[in-house]
């Protein structure tokens, strides 16, 4: 409960720290607004911004679901089928180097505004921490355990199902501490880039017109939408996880 | 279902047995070993001298470079396909997130068996009833290798093989779970292998004491325990137990000596 009440503590005193901000520093409104303004903004706008918090939920969700497909999949084959780590690893560590912009404007100039080149991006953005994680877990089994499964003439599915998945399990859930909140950057990315809706659009948009508020409430718009998933994760951790030695601490 | 075959001459036999490792360690050589059906044999010798080899080689997780094991009078692998080997391994092989009890049933969960006793009964009697929904890290060292032996027991195999299961454990603790494991074992009439470095602990529980000679092993001596099973704490204190297990000692030591 306490890593969660310092997070209630950060958005409670985020506002004053703001506000102690603007006055100490002066700066006009354009370029650092008070948070009375944001809110009002955030407020008389809440339709609108509300439609671009969906349609960017929906890209980052959907886009995560296909990443850990993709993961998930991979992982599995590398440890049943010999030598396609070795042939897989080179083109995931090239693609994982290409700058994200390069990739994004690759894929809109070919696919146009579609949902696909934010999906792609939103993929190539998570995708990486959780084949880490998961090819890491698979294999972090302990020999005694695959020693006793042999005994009993387990079959390769059940060990699988009943040993090496529960034990990778923990490193699989840490990955989508980072890959899932990446999901809601990926989107914005992508959006950002071409788009006519989502919080990465209206990043555009409130640029070009120089809405400095706009811009700071689609920034706590994000930020909270980030926390909330990283919070869900931890959540769920602990509800899946109660076996773990370290959560008997909490 | 595999059926325990006595009339080969014997629950296990290992018959000129050698045992490299990468083509160059010699871990066993020349190893010749019978073990009766419903016999408690404990392999004793230095350390490093290939016992956890020898009892892999039972199990069916290592092969022999030369010679052949026989487990009921089938390979070691056809014995585990029948469900009729037990191991319970040094490190408890238990998993994190299975409780005591969902651990122990794992063993039911893949071999499919239906065993004649419950896994509740089983843990009652192994002194886990009240443990039986606790997670391996909320068990003491010796109830985890309760766990660890109940595991291997649960599904009623003819053969248990023990590799060193109380060695992380304190002496008394030792003394309590080897006694407790002897009478379980004796009720039952399962044939067990047990790996130990205590002497007192093989002359304790086994009917015979194998000595292994240090690397590469070879049975360096086949020792009978003559005393009765089963047996009561009070033997320990007793001198004909005392003086065995000084005899066995002083050859223990004699073999090490010339292997340092």
């Amino acid at each position: 409960m306490r890593e969660f009440k310092s997070y209630l503590l950060v958005f409670v005193s985020l506002p004053i720290v703001w506000l102690v901000g603007t006055s100490v520093s002066q700066l006009p409104s354009s370029i650092l607004p008070p948070p009375q303004m944001v809110f009002e903004l955030l407020w008389e706008e809440r339709s609108s911004l509300f439609g671009h918090t969906i349609a960017t939920l929906k890209v980052a969700i959907i886009g995560y679901l296909i990443s850990n497909l993709i993961a998930v999949a991979l992982a599995v084959s590398f440890l049943y089928i010999r030598g396609l780590e070795h042939f897989i690893t080179p083109w995931t560590v090239i693609i994982r180097n290409i700058p994200y912009v390069a990739i994004a404007s690759i894929l809109i100039v070919t696919m146009g505004d579609t949902i696909g080149p934010k999906l792609i991006i939103v993929v190539l953005v998570t995708f990486f921490p959780l084949l880490a994680n998961l090819k890491k877990g698979l294999r972090a089994t302990p020999d005694v355990l695959l020693d006793r499964m042999r005994t009993l003439n387990a079959s390769r599915w059940q060990v699988f199902l009943k040993v090496r998945w529960p034990n990778a399990l923990p490193f699989y859930i840490a990955a989508h501490e980072i890959a899932f909140t990446g999901s809601i950057i990926g989107a914005i990315i992508a959006e950002w880039f071409f788009a006519s809706e989502g919080l990465g659009y209206l990043i555009v948009q409130s640029t070009t017109e120089y809405r400095a508020d706009r811009l700071y409430a689609v920034a706590l718009i994000a930020s909270l939408l980030s926390v909330a998933f990283y919070i869900g994760i931890r959540i769920a951790d602990r509800h899946l996880f109660r076996w773990k030695p370290d959560h008997s601490l909490d | 279902m595999l059926v325990p075959d006595t009339c080969s001459g014997g629950a296990v036999i290992a018959a000129h047995l050698f045992k490299s490792f990468d083509g160059n360690v010699e871990a066993l050589r020349d190893v010749d070993l019978t073990i009766e059906a419903g016999e408690f044999v404990a392999l004793v010798g230095p350390s490093g001298c290939g016992k956890t080899t020898l009892l892999r080689i039972m199990a069916g997780l290592e092969r022999p470079s030369k010679g052949k094991v026989s487990v009921f009078g089938v390979s070691p692998e056809e014995a585990c396909c029948g469900s009729q080997v037990g191991v319970a391994f040094q490190q408890p092989a238990l998993l994190d997130s299975r409780t005591a009890r969902r651990n122990v049933a794992l063993s039911l969960e893949v071999t499919g068996v239906k065993p004649q006793r419950s896994v509740e009964d089983l843990l009652l009697q192994f002194g886990l009833g009240d443990f039986m929904d606790a997670y391996p890290h909320e068990l003491s060292g010796g109830m985890r290798q309760r766990a660890n032996i109940a595991c291997a027991l649960v599904h009623d195999p003819s053969l248990v093989l023990l590799d060193e299961p109380f060695g992380a454990l304190d002496e008394l603790t030792r003394e309590l779970l080897g006694e407790w494991l002897s009478s379980i074992l004796h009720k039952s009439e399962q044939t067990a292998v047990l790996i130990t470095h205590s002497v007192d602990e093989a002359v304790m529980l086994a009917d015979r004491i194998v000595l292994l000679s240090a690397r590469p092993g070879r049975i360096s001596e086949i020792i009978n325990v003559p005393f009765a099973q089963p047996r009561s704490r009070e033997l320990r204190s007793k001198h004909e137990f005392l003086e065995m297990v000084s005899n066995v000692r002083k050859k223990l030591y004699a073999i090490t000596e010339t292997a340092i």
